[in-house]
Order: structure tokens, then C-alpha cells, then sequence
């Protein structure tokens, strides 16, 4: 079991800060009640949106992000000791703060920042 | 166990499972089966997989996927011929081999549904397509002969089909339903009724491409619905195709209507009702139910008539030339009264009652969305300008009037519009006679001959030897005239306006009257009373919830209110909605029991 890396489209890449997916409910047919409450069905659950955060990140892990184009997979190792396998869109543009050399004069890039969705619903 | 009324109670539901679908199977079409091969079948192969209804007969499987030791499979036994007892073989494949099979039909069919009852994947292939082996599996054909081949992608697994039969037969539910809407009506309207028929709108996945053959699945194909969870499921809901089919993208679209909608296409002759006090409310249950039933309408269910007393003042009705929808429409508008309360309901459960309905569901406002509360305005008065007015008097006579005498042609038809309203019609040297209130149409039976003959002429001889025999004159008679006789109904206005008892203010409606004269149960008018219009709430609303697919329109609901208040209603008519695997309903009613 590897927690240290996750992949997207197959590649891997450093896991993100404090990465854990949060699941959330779906829910179909909502009404909103005169008392303003919620009342809708329960169809499944799916991954909430999220940011995915790196302190530093070198340039060819970058590219694995940069090359994200419509529909794509990220695969992790989930809490329960299973690998997970879903299907996400970035949704923002990928920010970075700075950029510096490392020891063997490949670029790094830190505060790297990415959004993403995930797209599969779960019974 | 999951149930409609425990889930209903939580804010957050599972989702009903919803199952609908059409039976497009052409029942006028007889399929052939031959060349089989890989495959065991019934004897009586032709009989059994060109139908549907016998379950497959559970067999110990030696070499393919077992079979439990609980005493449940029988021994394959080729002697027994499939049936509704014996349950049947299908189509099974030997482990490891591919079916072959050919079809042959005597005129051309569009399509093929197979059902497939083995879980484990396979292939159906026919005319260089290959479909993937589903539970029914819908493969055009446009053709009188076919040859399948099928087979389990899994080399120790068998391939069952269960039957093959003519037309598209589709079953939905939730994994491939896009939408599912049911519009479910009544009409609980003061003045005029304007039922509507109720509606079904189906769209779903469909991963086949089977768009010219479902366009060519013909109308009154039934359409049927349910929804629920399992072991608590609302009655099936059986509309017909009002529409063509139609596939696009791979969604089909599939429209129905229920069966009232035959009311429309049935138009009545005017005609009498007799009654007597005592068995009006029979009387006038049983020709509301004829009205409804001579339309084409097949009911679920009915009630039984209710009794009759020996009040024996008698009284007569006379329906104007209607549609039913018009009549029965008018009947329930116009004859609740008491513990008598006729009611069509339809909504793809038609069910014909006369009681007056009780409480049947209990909802709270506090779960409503978009919750309106209207207010129509009052009737102050009803008025009509009709010839006979609002309420009319129609009296019976019984003397037998000749009316005609005509000179015919054996075999040939003719008819005869008297004036007036008329209770008994009848000719003579007549067949196929049709009596309205106000026409009578017969073909003659013998033709009108000229003959010589020697009658009295009323004089005697005076002298002679006949003196005192009547004196006989040659004249010509007409023999086998047909001659039109009838008793009348006079109908004479009694008012044309009516007003409230306590005056109020409001709106002076105008109504139509289809009927003239009345129907009486014991001392109480019964029909049409317009009377019963100022004593119906004008309050209305409408509301969004959760949705129920048990509730029918004309039920009756307990209405809790936020104050805490609780109202009886009436449901007018329910809209409801599966779609993105949820459910919910807007539903409008009528304050009251209408």
C-alpha cells in the first residue's frame, strides 16, 4: 500500500496535503418545505469537490497536472486500505507561487494548487 | 423491509424503485421455430417459446452452473411438454455451444423480444449485429423469417430463453429510466367540468438501436407502470400508447393515456331513463356505469349497486345526444349527494364507486413545497338559458299515439323524428329497430302491397233474403305498412335560475344542461341537482411533496396545517415525477369531499 503517492491518468505524483476525500450525499427530486427544511431522496454519494495542495512539487509532476484536459483519473489509496480509482475534471486554473531550482537543476514550484470534481455517483 | 409509508415519513427517502415498460407483442401473429441446434427445447417448442406467460421449470444442471440440494429442480425430462403447470424448457444451450435457431412468421414482423432469464453474459447475434444478452433483448426484423444465434460468453455457462415472441415487448426501471412522469387527473371544477384524461410520458436508455421498429408499435399497445419498494408496491397502472414511439440518441420516448380516454369517442343517443324513488340511486348507478363500460372501458373494479326501497313515485330523465365523457362528467358533478357519491376515477386503475370516499391519506404542510392556497369567488346564482331551464319536469304519458304510416320496401331502412320527447317508441313490420327518446330508425321487413278487399260498409240490407246482413263494399287497402306508434314525455321548465338558501355575494355562472327532467333517491332529488354547486368549497390549492404513486386522484387527504389545523381534501390531480432517480409530486385539490 502506497499513501505517499497517488496517481492521475495513470502517473504518479506526490500525495497532496492533507488528502482526504470526503464523500457527500446525492440527493434527486428536493423540495424545499414552507419551513425551509430539506426533503429530497437519497440516491447515492459521491467524492465532494477539492482542492488538491502541494508545498512544492517538481516541474515533471507539474506537467502530469498542466496535462489534465477534460475527463481524467485519479487513483489513491482511500481509509480503508483500498485503492480507489474515479473520474475527475479540473475545474480552476493551476496556481503556483514561486518557482526555484533543486539540487539537480530541475525546476521545483511551490504552493502548487488545483481544483477538481469528482464525477462518479456511488449506491 | 422497506415500505412507501415508513420511507415517506423521513425527510431524507430511498428511492422508490420504479418499473414500467409497454407489451408490444402482435397477438395476431403466430411464430414457427426450426433448424434448432445447441440447445434443448419443449416438445411443443412453437407453443412454448412463442409465449411469455410460462415460467421457466427449474432443472439440475450437471455440467453447467449446479443446482441447490433443496429439493427445488426437477430431472430434465424431454416427455413433458411445456405448460402453465409444468412450467417449460425455453431455450437452453448445451455448455459450451452456440444456439441456432430460425424464426418464421406468415406476414411480416418488425421486430422480435427475447427474454433472457441466465445471469451470466452472452451474446444474441441476428443479421450481422451482435446485442448483448440482457433480460429482454428487442432485435427488428422487418421480415417473415429471422435466424438467431446466441450464446454464453462464459464457456461453462448456459445461455436461456426463456420466450421469443412477435412486436417489442420493453420493461424499464431505475438503471435505465431517464424520466417518468404521470400526469393523473380528475376534474373537481364548480361550473364545468373539463376532465381531461390521464397521462404517461416515458423516457429511458435503451443501448440498442431499435428506432424503426418501435415507430411502427401501433396505438392502444398497453403501457404499464408501477413503483414502490419491494414487497410494497402500488398497483399496476396500465395506460395505452396515444403516440408513435419514438428513439433518439438511445432514449426512448413513450406516451400513453388511460382508458377514459375512450369516453370521448363515444357518443350516446338521447334517451329515457324511468325511475321511481325507491330504486333511483340503482338506477342512476347502473346507467353511469353502462355510459362508462359500452365506451370500451375495461374496469378494475366496481362496486356493487346500492339497494333499493319501495318508493314507487315515479320519475323520468332524458339525456340529450353526449359524449359519455360529457355525461359522466355531469353525473358526478351533479348527483353527490349523502352517502351517494358516484365516482369515475381512472388514472390507469379504473375503478367505478358510489360511496361516498373517506379519508384515505394524511399529509403535512410542514413537508410541502410552493404550498398555494386560492380562493374562486362564490356563486351567488345559476342560471342557463336553456329551452327547459336548470330543473324541468318530464311526465310520462301512456297513451299510444300513432305517429306515421308509411308505405316501405322489405329490406330497405328508414327512420322517424316525431316532435317532442318521447319514452316508448315502437313500428311494426320492423327489424333492427333503434329507439331513441326522439328518433326511431328500423329496416322494413315486408314490402307495402295494394290489395282488393271486401269490407263492411256499415250499411244493412233492408229486404230480401239478407235482409239485416251487412253489406260488403270492394275497396284497395295498403297491407304491410310499417306504422310508427309512441308515448310522449312532455317536459315543461321549472326554473331556469336558482339562488343560494342565505344570500351571499359572488359570481352568477351560466351553465349548459345535457339532461332534462330528474332522478330522485327516496324524496331527495338525486340528478341534477344544481343545488349541490353552492354548498362545494371555492377554495383550492396546490403543493409540491414528496410524492405517493399509491394516491389516485378523488382521494380524500387529512390537510395538517402549520397552525395545527387539519382540513379534509380532495385530490383534483397529481403530477408525478421520477427523474434523476427521485421522486416528488405536485398535487392540486379542492377543499372538502367532492
Amino acid at each position: 500500500m502506497i499513501y505517499s503517492t497517488i496517481q492521475i491518468n495513470g502517473k504518479e505524483i506526490l500525495r497532496p496535503n492533507n488528502f482526504s476525500p470526503q464523500r457527500e450525499d446525492i440527493y434527486a427530486a428536493e423540495i424545499t418545505t414552507c419551513t425551509g427544511d430539506t426533503i429530497a431522496d437519497r440516491i447515492g454519494w459521491r467524492y465532494s469537490d477539492m482542492s488538491l495542495e502541494w508545498d512544492t512539487l517538481p516541474q515533471a509532476q507539474l506537467e502530469i497536472l498542466l496535462s489534465m484536459s477534460g475527463q481524467s483519473t485519479i487513483t489513491f489509496m482511500g481509509a480503508d486500505g483500498a485503492s480507489h480509482t474515479e473520474s475527475i475534471v479540473r475545474t480552476s486554473a493551476i496556481s503556483t507561487a514561486s518557482r526555484a531550482t533543486s539540487s539537480d537543476g530541475n525546476p521545483v514550484w511551490s504552493d502548487v494548487k488545483v481544483e477538481v470534481r469528482f464525477l462518479n455517483a456511488h449506491n | 423491509m422497506l415500505t412507501i409509508d415508513s420511507e415517506n415519513k423521513k425527510s431524507i427517502r430511498t428511492p422508490f424503485e420504479v418499473h414500467c415498460g409497454f407489451s408490444g407483442r402482435n397477438e395476431k401473429i403466430d411464430l414457427t421455430f426450426s433448424g434448432i441446434s445447441g440447445a434443448v427445447t419443449d416438445a411443443n417448442v412453437s407453443e412454448a417459446l412463442d409465449n411469455e406467460h410460462w415460467d421457466m421449470r427449474d432443472l439440475t444442471d450437471l455440467s453447467g452452473a449446479g443446482f441447490p440440494l433443496d429439493g427445488t429442480c426437477s430431472l430434465f425430462d424431454s416427455s413433458i411438454s411445456g405448460s402453465l403447470e409444468n412450467g417449460k424448457l425455453g431455450l437452453r444451450s448445451n455448455v459450451g455451444e452456440t444456439i441456432a435457431i430460425t424464426v418464421t412468421s406468415k406476414t411480416d414482423i418488425a421486430a422480435l423480444t427475447l427474454a433472457v432469464t441466465s445471469d451470466s453474459p452472452g451474446t444474441i447475434s441476428a443479421n450481422g449485429t451482435d446485442y448483448e444478452a440482457r433480460r429482454i433483448v428487442v432485435i427488428p426484423v422487418n421480415g417473415k423469417t429471422i435466424t438467431l444465434s446466441a450464446k454464453s460468453t462464459d464457456p461453462e455457462s448456459r445461455i436461456e430463453i426463456a420466450s421469443i415472441t412477435p412486436g417489442i415487448t420493453l420493461e424499464f426501471n431505475n438503471k435505465n429510466l431517464v424520466s417518468c412522469t404521470l400526469a393523473l387527473r380528475s376534474d373537481l371544477s364548480i361550473t364545468s367540468p373539463s376532465w381531461q384524461v390521464s397521462e404517461i410520458e416515458i423516457q429511458a436508455y435503451w443501448p440498442d438501436d431499435i428506432s424503426e421498429a418501435i415507430s411502427n408499435v401501433g396505438d392502444d399497445v398497453p403501457v404499464w407502470y408501477y413503483a414502490g419498494y419491494e414487497g410494497d408496491y402500488s398497483k399496476v397502472r396500465s395506460f395505452y400508447l396515444s403516440e408513435k414511439a419514438s428513439m433518439e440518441n438511445n432514449v426512448i420516448t413513450i406516451k400513453g393515456e388511460d382508458i377514459s380516454a375512450k369516453l370521448e369517442d363515444k357518443n350516446n343517443i338521447s334517451q329515457v331513463v324511468n325511475s321511481t324513488g325507491g330504486n333511483g340511486r340503482k338506477t342512476l348507478y347502473n346507467r353511469f356505469l353502462k355510459f362508462i363500460t359500452d365506451s370500451g372501458v375495461k374496469l378494475v373494479s366496481r362496486e356493487t349497486a346500492p339497494d333499493t326501497n319501495s318508493n314507487s313515485s315515479p320519475y323520468t330523465l332524458i339525456f340529450d345526444e353526449q359524449s359519455s365523457r360529457e355525461i359522466v362528467a355531469d353525473i358526478m358533478n351533479l348527483s353527490h349527494n349523502g352517502s351517494f357519491w358516484p365516482a369515475f376515477v381512472d388514472a390507469g386503475i379504473p375503478t367505478v364507486t358510489w360511496s361516498k370516499p373517506i379519508k384515505k391519506w394524511d399529509i403535512y404542510e410542514k413537508d410541502c413545497g410552493d404550498v398555494v392556497r386560492s380562493v374562486e369567488r362564490n356563486i351567488s346564482k345559476i342560471t342557463t338559458d336553456a329551452d327547459y331551464g336548470l330543473h324541468s319536469k318530464a311526465v310520462r304519458s301512456n297513451k299510444l299515439e300513432t305517429l306515421e304510416t308509411k308505405s316501405v320496401e322489405a329490406g330497405k331502412g328508414y327512420s322517424h323524428s316525431p316532435e317532442g320527447y318521447w319514452w316508448y317508441l315502437t313500428v311494426s313490420n320492423a327489424k333492427s329497430v333503434l329507439a331513441t327518446a326522439s328518433k326511431i330508425v328500423w329496416t322494413a321487413k315486408k314490402t307495402t302491397v295494394s290489395k282488393k278487399v271486401k269490407v263492411k260498409s256499415g250499411k244493412k240490407y233492408k229486404t230480401g233474403k239478407k235482409k239485416g246482413t251487412p253489406i260488403y263494399k270492394t275497396v284497395t287497402k295498403k297491407l304491410n305498412q310499417c306504422v310508427v306508434k309512441g308515448k310522449s314525455v312532455t317536459v315543461t321548465m321549472e326554473n331556469s335560475s336558482i339562488l343560494p338558501s342565505g344570500k351571499r355575494p359572488g359570481t352568477t355562472i351560466t351553465v349548459d344542461p345535457i339532461s332534462h327532467g330528474k332522478i330522485y333517491g327516496g324524496t331527495t332529488l338525486l340528478y341534477p341537482n344544481y343545488a349541490y354547486l353552492f354548498n362545494r368549497s371555492n377554495i383550492t390549492g396546490s403543493f409540491t411533496f414528496k410524492g405517493d404513486p399509491r394516491m389516485q386522484p378523488r382521494d380524500v387527504f387529512s390537510f395538517h396545517r402549520l397552525d395545527g389545523s387539519e382540513e379534509l381534501c380532495t385530490i383534483e390531480t397529481i403530477t408525478l415525477t421520477h427523474e434523476g432517480g427521485g421522486t416528488k409530486a405536485e398535487v392540486t385539490y379542492r377543499k372538502g369531499i367532492c
